[in-house]
């Protein structure tokens, strides 16, 4: 499957070493001595410790490791859902943890797709309303190039766009949520175990297209996961233990 | 931004809280809506009703009795004064129009009063509707509502004072106490007034002397009807209607007649003093009702907050896609208010189908045409409250502002 171009002019085809556009530059993501705590302040609970990562535009990262290891933890740092307690994460020419939360709801909806174990559609809107709702966060209308956009999405991942998300079968949600990530042509896709809540075939086909998705984007994708047929499809897989991910 | 498909989307969510919510809110607002609409109706309704009474003179007793039987036709036995008084009023300067109002008898179930002519032409205001103004004593005019056809011949009864019995029906007292060979002929029919003398059967007050065997109040059987009452002895009324020439001769005649065995008054002195105890009770029913709004509002965002909570993992999903904060508050925001300005709005209606079917009650049972519309002051209380429930939907709704997004995300 090729994801097609639906004109919806976010940004080019990124690159390895792509020139930067816009207010917030894309490129390579860093972390720097990231230490993400919990609990009070006189005693903190680490819960990420990462002292040095770094992930190309374009590359495919795995991370792995038990449960409580604090893989969601950091998925949510990259994608500033959180800020750590220390240290600084860079996106290209932008330092994530010194932007303000506007800023980075602003970042994110312009950079980052994410996909979530549960899927987290909603319900109640059919699914070509489910892919364009990110649409609604900044502009009144969805507009016609968006919806082009998202129908030829849900006519790749096979899925009616009329259909409500609560009545798809598991599979078809997640492939709508890989959709609504893809709809903004995102230069970070971001997944929390996008297989777990899946069976093996349909999560294979899942995985088959979040990968595919993201090397014909040029996306940078960054997924956390148990499976191993999912990590196996990753350029590059780090395992994190109690928190830390070794540099 | 655009919140309004994550409204509709949340709405459908919680479709069966959000019917409970607008049923909540609309009976909350409906009750004081029809309890403010009903108050102002009675009170301007009674009001209208007492208008072509400017003095009231019976013999001494309750006040608000005389005005309850004479004006509203509430069924009560009164005291009769001498009949003396209707000649003495008649010759007085200061009276424009005096009328004796006679009452005890009934026909299925309508009121027989008796009167004069001027004061069933109300002072010469109106005329018949249909066919005329009586003009013999065996003659009747009927109001708007009686249901009797002209032409009709009626046999009055003795009526059983408080007797609560539906209009147009004979009941079994009635057919009990009938003045045998006593007939009158309905030949007229009056306009609406919106008054309780819409069911009233009007005749000449000699019929009622007559057929009571009081004679019929003058020297010669073929005097025309109305005063002067020429017999040696004119019998007694129970109440006498006095339009005076002006407004100092009013006061003049109600401290005259105050005294030697009658009481003067102006049912507009005993109706304020009825709306001042209505009004005392209608603002202990409003106060309550405010409570009762109250309490509603606060269990209703309760549930709301409480729904909003319940739903903090699919905030924090709209956060995590990019969604700024304000979008999530808008969402939140939106739904609760729109939920209680909705059941506002169903109150309002609900208040207003309330105040009908209650004044359509109190015409039934008493003739009284209350006005049901709604006024401004429903329409700023029913504002009100979606104004104060937009103002406290706030609350809900910065607790999912506040949300922290990577807590809400793992549920």
């Amino acid at each position: 499957m090729r994801l097609p171009d639906h004109g919806l002019p976010t940004h080019a085809a990124p690159t390895h070493g792509a020139p930067t556009h816009g207010a917030l530059p894309h490129g390579a993501l860093t972390l720097s001595d990231v230490r993400v705590t919990f609990g009070p302040g006189g005693a903190p609970v680490l819960a990420v410790d990462a002292p040095r990562l770094s992930v190309a535009q374009g590359d495919l990262l795995g991370i792995s490791g038990p449960s409580g290891s604090g893989k969601t933890t950091l998925l949510h740092a990259l994608a500033g859902l959180l800020l750590p307690a220390h240290g600084t994460i860079t996106w290209g020419d932008a330092t994530l943890t010194a932007m303000g939360e506007n800023a980075r709801d602003r970042w994110r909806r312009q950079h980052v797709g994410f996909v979530f174990q549960d899927f987290h559609l909603v319900p109640e809107l059919s699914a070509l309303d489910n892919v364009l709702l990110t649409r609604w966060f900044g502009h009144w209308s969805a507009g016609r190039s968006a919806t082009e956009r998202a129908l030829g999405l849900l006519a790749d991942v096979g899925v009616p766009p009329g259909r409500r998300a609560g009545v798809l079968s598991r599979g078809e949600q997640q492939r709508v949520a890989i959709a609504r990530a893809l709809l903004a042509k995102p230069h970070l896709i971001l997944a929390d175990e996008p297989t777990a809540s899946l069976d093996a075939e349909t999560g294979a086909v899942v995985a088959d297209l979040l990968v595919r998705s993201a090397r014909e984007t040029g996306a940078t994708l960054i997924l956390v996961s148990h499976d191993p047929a999912m990590l196996a499809r990753m350029a590059l897989v780090r395992r994190m233990d109690k928190g830390v991910l070794p540099a | 931004m655009n919140p309004f498909p994550m409204v509709r989307a949340d709405l459908r969510a919680m479709r069966w809280s959000a019917v409970v919510v607008v049923v909540l809110v609309a009976l909350a607002v409906a009750i004081g809506i029809a309890v403010a609409a009903q108050e102002r109706g009675l009170r301007q309704g009674s009001a209208k009703a007492a208008d072509d009474f400017d003095l009231l003179i019976g013999a001494p007793g309750s006040q608000t009795q005389l005005v309850l039987t004479s004006v509203y036709l509430q069924p009560e036995a009164l005291p009769l004064i001498d009949g003396a008084v209707l000649n003495r009023l008649a010759a007085d300067p200061r009276v424009a129009g005096v009328a004796p109002i006679a009452f005890g008898d009934i026909v299925r179930g309508y009121p027989v009063v008796g009167t004069t002519l001027p004061f069933v032409s109300r002072w010469g205001r109106l005329a018949a509707s249909e066919g005329r103004l009586f003009a013999a004593e065996a003659e009747a005019v009927i109001g708007a509502d009686v249901k009797l056809t002209l032409g009709e011949d009626i046999t009055p009864a003795h009526a059983t004072a408080g007797e609560t019995r539906e209009a147009g029906e004979e009941g079994a007292e009635e057919h009990d106490h009938k003045h045998e060979g006593v007939v009158y002929h309905v030949v007229g029919r009056l306009p609406r007034l919106g008054t309780p003398w819409d069911r009233a059967i009007m005749i000449p007050v000699e019929s009622v002397w007559e057929t009571h065997g009081l004679g019929n109040g003058h020297a010669t059987d073929e005097a025309p009807l109305g005063p002067p009452f020429d017999a040696k002895r004119v019998p007694g009324v129970p109440a006498v209607v006095v339009k005076p020439m002006r407004v100092a001769d009013a006061y003049q005649l109600r401290s005259q007649y105050r005294k030697d065995g009658t009481m003067a008054l102006f049912p507009a002195e005993v109706l304020v003093s009825l709306y001042r105890t209505m009004g005392d009770l209608r603002d202990v029913v409003v106060i309550a009702a405010g409570l009762n709004n109250l309490l509603v509002f606060a269990a209703v965002l309760l549930l709301i907050a409480t729904l909003v909570t319940l739903r903090r993992q699919r905030y924090a999903v709209l956060r995590a896609l990019g969604a700024p904060r304000a979008y999530v508050l808008l969402v939140t925001w939106l739904g609760a208010a729109g939920l209680l300005a909705v059941g506002c709005v169903f109150g309002l209606a609900l208040g207003w189908v309330a105040s009908v079917l209650v004044a359509a009650a109190v015409e039934r049972q008493t003739g009284l045409h209350v006005a049901t519309g709604l006024g401004w002051g429903e329409l700023r209380f029913a504002a009100g409250l979606v104004l104060a429930g937009s103002v406290f939907s706030l609350v809900p709704a910065l607790a999912a502002w506040r949300l922290p997004v990577s807590a809400g995300l793992r549920g």
